[in-house]
């Protein structure tokens, strides 16, 4: 209670909301993957993988319960290796943040303020997100908690009526799948799972982790629902066509909601609120893994300050890249890339310490 | 008072013992109370057959005489039989004065002089005997005091008529007429250097969190100053963050309420003086609850709790939301209101949010006039600033009706918030919105609900998260159902999780 430690129930929240985060933001690269609606396969096909990947992933974090991924990788690998892993990271959640920080300004930017410089939109996000990442994990885990409280009911609303005049034979035809685009996308659908690199640092902060397996299994499950249904709802409403040319799908669905009895013109600048809650406190959970993942790689025992470090690189970043719409047709490598590494260095890692642990008893024998 | 009373740092600690002179006692007691005219001496020759001196000094106005002159002195002058006084080591003088000749129910010996000063006063009479190096103390607090009154600030409509005053052991009397159990524990404590204000922590010791009790008893003792003239001091000096806006530590004058709080397990702290007691810890909800939610029928305080959630948002976003809308986002209105809004801003000379602070701070303008001033005449004022002023600034063209409106609702919605200072904290926040929405617009708005809902996060009361139980909702889900709704009595079986209530009710 007087700790920093969160509860196995925060620990799934902080997962799904960036998981959730992410998967709203790619779901127009999936799209242009595939050549007809069948990318629910993609998304079913990358959770299965996942789910697989828990238990060994588990297994290791358990045995080191107070270690992160690369705090495991420093016991393990020799110094080269951990660092680069401890590198990676890094720049994986800075990379990350910043594309969700442009998007998001962008989208402010083009939905609510027209006359405002995109620095000043987010820098103002930045300067935010920097003192609640320097507050800590139980501050974070809080925020998330009620992040979702705040977004769940706009949300639900949202998806609901937004199924009114949609048009349902988008979904169709299923049969014959275009399985070579399926299993092109499913490394952009499993980018999706944000939260497994997430967790792998998260977990270790779990007040309870005896429950570790069972709510990292329930995050893959319900972020794969959320993810098919997000991903039904953006083809049932604008078509694969329309889907694909599409910035941020989820928060254009806003536009087009006809909530009865609602008087406001544009719903889609009330949603974009909720969502303002929900992108930021993703960009502050982001922030904050980032500072750990800093301070686990320099070995350094305040993680606090990395922030202010964070901050110039993340405004830099932000204002240098195009938005990742742009970016699409130039970053199928990168991101293949990037999903293998997310998804293999864990698994990596997990051999190594079962490799170790067979040569010490076959020393010992 | 008591054995356990905490000496503060900058207390003066040397100790000057009680001689068997009793002229040389007074001398001290005199030089001490040098130009005091309300300490009184009384010297009596008590004693049947020999003439023994004795002495009886208090604090003029704080002792109740009758009991003195009554149960003391008329025996101690008639009654009083010592045989070999000066042979007879202290313990026997005092037990035979003590216990055959003093007919008060509270009578402590005291060793030192300090001693004998602190408790006159705190409107004992001590008793100093020739020959004896020992004082004793009989209790004879009384002083004039309000009587037991409905607390002004906390009416209700159903429910106890009782408030607590200005007299802690009468505040405590209250309490545990309500809770007769021998497991509330009530633990004396002294505060101030000078003012030397009796305190007392109250708990019931099976139902407490041991670690928000320590933290409380802790903080206490660590309290370092000169004078407690009112709970609040305390409260500002044990709350967590006191850099922060929101209260920590909530405050009743209530016994039901100062009961109820004991009930579910939390800390209550009563403070001499004062008719507010402390309840620690404090969550945001509880804020949100008043006393009534539980005494009316448990539908329509339902929804009465939940009218005043929606009045949370209301008195803190509702002028800035129309400084967005009407200077940013104005699409968004329908149509017809569109126009109306942009007919009646023509001739306004002002921007929005220029209109609103000056609406705003012309209410709580209004609002601190009518409380510095007397009852009658500050509800006057009220009338006369919100009609008066309201309707001339709309007929001067200086602000918009709509304005009018969304500023006299947000006033009344403030006032649906049951606690004062949440209440206030609320107002003054709304002015950071107004600004925030002048400079970004519902980005503005999006942006510092963030930062207060970090803040928030960040905030503990006594090491509890102030947002408990809905940062922790899945694990904590038993507490939601006593936020938003109040739900039935007979639903409310267990005790608040968020604390760590270590029996259920009815154990």
């Amino acid at each position: 209670m007087f700790n920093q430690d969160i509860t196995p129930y925060q620990n799934i929240s902080i997962l799904i909301l960036v998981s959730f985060a992410f998967q709203s933001l790619l779901m127009p690269s999936i799209l242009s993957e595939i050549d007809g609606p069948v990318g629910w396969i993609s998304i079913a096909a990358a959770a299965l993988f996942l789910y697989l990947a828990m238990r060994p992933v588990n297994k290791l974090m358990e045995k080191h319960s107070e270690d992160t991924i690369i705090s495991i990788s420093n016991k393990l690998f020799p110094k080269f290796i951990s660092k680069s892993i401890g590198l990676y990271y890094i720049l994986m959640f800075l990379i990350s943040n910043s594309i969700l920080l442009k998007d998001f300004s962008e989208q402010i930017k083009l939905m609510m303020l027209f006359n405002t410089p995109l620095s000043t939109i987010i820098i103002a996000i930045l300067l935010t997100a920097g003192y609640a990442a320097k507050k800590g994990m139980q501050t974070i885990a809080n925020i998330t908690n009620i992040a979702v409280v705040i977004a769940l009911i706009p949300y639900l609303l949202i998806i609901v009526f937004s199924t009114y005049y949609a048009d349902y034979t988008n979904v169709l035809p299923i049969y014959p799948a275009d399985v070579v685009g399926v299993a092109k996308s499913i490394p952009f659908a499993m980018l999706g799972f944000f939260g497994f690199s997430i967790l792998m640092f998260s977990n270790s902060r779990v007040a309870i982790k005896e429950k570790n397996l069972m709510i990292n299994k329930r995050f893959i499950v319900i972020s794969a629902i959320l993810y098919i249904a997000c991903y039904l709802l953006i083809v049932v409403k604008f078509g694969m066509k329309e889907a694909v040319n599409m910035v941020w799908p989820f928060i254009s669905v806003m536009k087009f909601v006809n909530i009865p009895g609602f008087f406001f013109e544009s719903t889609e600048i009330v949603g974009l609120c909720f969502q303002i809650v929900v992108t930021f406190t993703c960009i502050c959970i982001l922030s904050y893994f980032t500072n750990l993942s800093m301070q686990e790689t320099f070995k350094t025992r305040e993680n606090g300050y990395f922030i202010f470090i964070q901050i110039p690189i993340l405004y830099l970043m932000a204002a240098a890249l195009p938005g990742m719409y742009m970016m699409f047709p130039y970053i199928r490598i990168p991101i293949y890339a990037l999903s293998a590494l997310n998804f293999l260095i864990p698994l990596l890692v997990a051999l190594k310490d079962k490799l170790r642990v067979k040569n010490e008893e076959l020393r010992i024998k | 008072m008591s054995d356990n009373n905490n000496k503060n740092k900058n207390q003066n600690t040397t100790k000057t013992n009680i001689e068997k002179d009793l002229n040389k006692n007074e001398a001290n007691l005199r030089n001490i109370f040098k130009n005091a005219d309300d300490i009184v001496f009384r010297k009596i020759e008590g004693g049947q057959n020999q003439k023994i001196n004795m002495l009886l000094v208090y604090v003029d106005g704080m002792t109740t005489k009758e009991s003195i002159s009554e149960y003391a002195v008329q025996n101690l002058m008639m009654n009083l039989n010592l045989e070999n006084l000066e042979k007879s080591p202290d313990n026997e003088i005092l037990n035979a004065v003590s216990k055959t000749n003093i007919a008060i129910l509270e009578v402590k010996a005291l060793l030192t002089l300090e001693e004998c000063v602190d408790k006159m006063l705190s409107g004992e009479t001590v008793l100093l005997i020739d020959t004896c190096t020992k004082g004793i103390m009989l209790s004879s607090r009384g002083w004039p005091m309000r009587g037991v009154q409905e607390p002004a600030a906390e009416t209700l409509i159903r429910g106890a008529r009782d408030g607590f005053n200005e007299t802690m052991k009468v505040n405590i009397t209250l309490i545990r007429r309500r809770i007769r159990d021998p497991r509330l524990k009530v633990k004396y404590t002294q505060v101030g250097s000078r003012s030397k204000t009796d305190m007392a922590i109250m708990y019931i010791d099976d139902l407490v969190n041991k670690t928000v009790l320590d933290t409380v008893e802790k903080r206490i003792k660590n309290i370092d100053i000169e004078a407690i003239l009112e709970s609040s001091y305390i409260e500002e000096m044990i709350e967590d963050d006191s850099y922060s806006l929101f209260p920590q530590i909530e405050n009743t004058e209530r016994p039901d309420a100062a009961a109820s709080a004991l009930l579910e397990g939390r800390v209550v702290i009563a403070v001499d003086n004062t008719p507010t007691v402390l309840i620690a810890p404090a969550i945001f909800v509880s804020f949100m609850q008043s006393s009534e939610d539980y005494y009316e029928r448990w539908l329509p305080s339902c929804i009465t709790r939940m009218i005043r959630y929606v009045a949370l948002p209301i008195v803190m976003l509702l002028p800035a939301l129309y400084v967005a809308v009407t200077q940013f986002h104005p699409n968004m209105l329908p149509t017809q209101l569109a126009l109306y809004v942009a007919a009646s801003r023509a001739n306004v000379p002002f921007p929005p949010y220029f209109e609103a602070l000056l609406m705003e701070l012309v209410i709580e303008l209004v609002r601190e006039a009518s409380m510095r001033i007397t009852t009658p005449v500050g509800s006057t004022i009220g009338l006369v600033g919100g009609l008066v002023i309201g309707q001339s600034s709309v007929e001067a063209g200086l602000i918009t009706p709509l304005a009018v409106i969304i500023v006299a609702l947000t006033a009344i919605a403030s006032f649906t918030i049951p606690s004062y200072n949440f209440s206030t904290t609320l107002r003054m926040i709304r002015f950071a919105f107004i600004l925030l929405a002048a400079i970004f617009g519902l980005f503005g708005i999006s942006i510092g609900l963030s930062v207060l809902i970090i803040h928030l996060c960040t905030l503990k009361s006594c090491g509890i998260p102030y947002m408990s139980p809905l940062s922790s909702f899945i694990e904590n889900r038993s507490d939601l159902k006593d936020t938003i709704i109040r739900p039935r009595i007979k639903n409310m079986v267990r005790k608040p999780k968020y604390l760590q209530a270590e029996k259920e009710k009815g154990n």
